[in-house]
């Protein structure tokens, strides 16, 4: 029997066990993200293309509830520092972007909507602005005392996660989005790739480097997996540097090759 | 933003004088009892440690959280200092659990955080004597059924450290940090109290 059910993954301070526990509100969030992705693509085309995508979209969702949820949401809450690391890469890194690759037509396809809360959206996912929103919520969310603050209670802990996907959409928005302001040129979304994640890779390399322990909920976390708090943290670290650097070097690789392709295909004609 | 993270993990300034462990109201005379090491042999705490910068644990091998956590931060921070200083220092873990601590499991556990960490076991009776003489909480053993071997162990969590005058005069209680015992241990040997 399942019993003090909590309705979001935060640290609790007790050894961990492999024994399934439900987190009735990342269910629901997983719902509403589902929910709320289903109503973007809704009526979008239904070109091959574009189904692709939304098959890619559905996957993003997945990924979104299977890195809140049991186990990985209660590791990264309260007992290992890398289990945060690999959270944070697939909200911010696979989750958004995904999801965004599945909206894409939908929301290109349609008339561009008018009033405020698009006119929010416009300035939100221009490449400045989107940057420094998700750079802001990178950096701040890595403070240790925000870290050792807010994961401590489930309304803490989910305002971290909700914050670390508003952070993903803003940051791939540019880079994936034709709307709401124009899809820009393919050299301009490789540079500010590679300069929106600096502060990313500055994040990790802290972590790498680090004379402590920086975060005391992990230092002082019941121990597992045989890791010391600091071999903990430094492999936090690698994920986030290596991780970060596959992704967004591998979409830099492929954004660069459909570029080169595109101009030998445009010279051959 | 990154500077205010980098300023964090390097910690706030700290006096080099100011000790992160609690202070005791009133310091605890070294301890005199008698138990046997993970090697077999007879311990008598007050000779074997006089005069030596001495932290005393109680808790068992099988504790999920508190033991485990403060064990692995001492072991840590010791292994900062210099080898002459880590051989200034000793670290007595005695073993609330006896039933379950044999000599071999005790030695192996303390061997995974520093092989010189000296591991001590008895009878419950000694055990409690142990405790009375240092003056903390009984340990009691929380069993959900009898016969139950999988029960946890209350126990002090906080450890002492014993300075070379033969007394505790501050207790780092669950909690402590890898940097508070880098930065204590090394004052402690300098004779802060």
């Amino acid at each position: 029997m399942v019993t003090n059910v909590q309705w979001w993954c935060s640290a609790q301070g007790i050894a961990w066990t492999w024994k399934w526990r439900p987190y009735p509100g990342i269910w629901l969030m997983a719902l509403g993200i589902g929910g709320a992705y289903w109503a973007a693509v809704r009526g979008g085309p239904s070109t091959p293309d574009a189904r692709r995508r939304r098959l890619i979209g559905w996957i993003g969702v997945v990924l979104a509830w299977a890195s809140l949820d049991w186990p990985l949401g209660p590791l990264a809450s309260g007992y290992l520092a890398s289990a945060h690391a690999v959270q944070f890469l697939m909200l911010t890194m696979v989750v958004s972007p995904l999801i965004l690759v599945g909206i894409e037509p939908a929301l290109g396809s349609r008339p561009a909507p008018t009033g405020p809360a698009w006119r929010v959206l416009r300035v939100a996912t221009m490449p400045l602005t989107a940057a420094i929103i998700f750079n802001i919520i990178a950096a701040a969310t890595h403070v240790p005392a925000v870290v050792d603050g807010f994961m401590v209670s489930q309304l803490g802990a989910f305002a971290l996660d909700l914050s670390w996907l508003v952070a993903g959409f803003a940051l791939w928005w540019p880079v994936v989005m034709s709307v709401p302001v124009r899809d820009f040129p393919v050299l301009f979304k490789i540079l500010y790739l590679f300069l929106a994640t600096l502060v990313h890779s500055g994040i990790a390399t802290v972590m790498l480097f680090a004379e402590f322990p920086i975060y005391s909920i992990y230092q002082l976390a019941p121990p597992m997996a045989g890791l010391t708090a600091m071999q903990d943290l430094q492999i936090a670290g690698a994920i986030m540097e290596v991780g970060g650097l596959v992704v967004t070097f591998g979409v830099m690789t492929a954004l660069f090759f459909s570029y080169v392709n595109r101009t030998a295909a445009a010279d051959e004609r | 933003m990154v500077a205010l993270l980098i300023a964090a993990c390097g910690g706030p300034a700290r006096d080099s004088q100011a000790l992160h462990g609690a202070k005791l109201p009133q310091p605890i005379a070294r301890p005199d009892f008698t138990l046997t090491d993970t090697h077999g042999r007879p311990f008598a705490f007050r000779k074997e440690t006089q005069g030596q910068l001495t932290l005393l644990a109680f808790g068992y091998t099988h504790c999920p959280d508190v033991c485990p956590v403060q064990m692995a931060n001492i072991a840590a921070a010791m292994r900062r200092l210099p080898r002459s200083d880590q051989e200034r220092i000793r670290v007595v873990f005695v073993t609330t659990d006896p039933p379950r601590d044999s000599a071999q499991r005790l030695r192996t556990w303390l061997d995974s955080f520093n092989p010189a960490f000296i591991g001590l076991r008895g009878t419950d009776a000694e055990i409690e004597t142990a405790e009375h003489a240092v003056g903390v909480a009984l340990a009691t053993r929380e069993a959900s059924a009898p016969g139950d071997t999988s029960y946890t162990v209350g126990h002090a969590a906080q450890v002492y450290a014993f300075t070379a005058d033969d007394s505790a005069h501050r207790a780092y209680p669950f909690g402590t940090l890898q940097q508070d015992w880098a930065h204590d241990l090394p004052e402690l040997l300098r004779g802060a109290r």
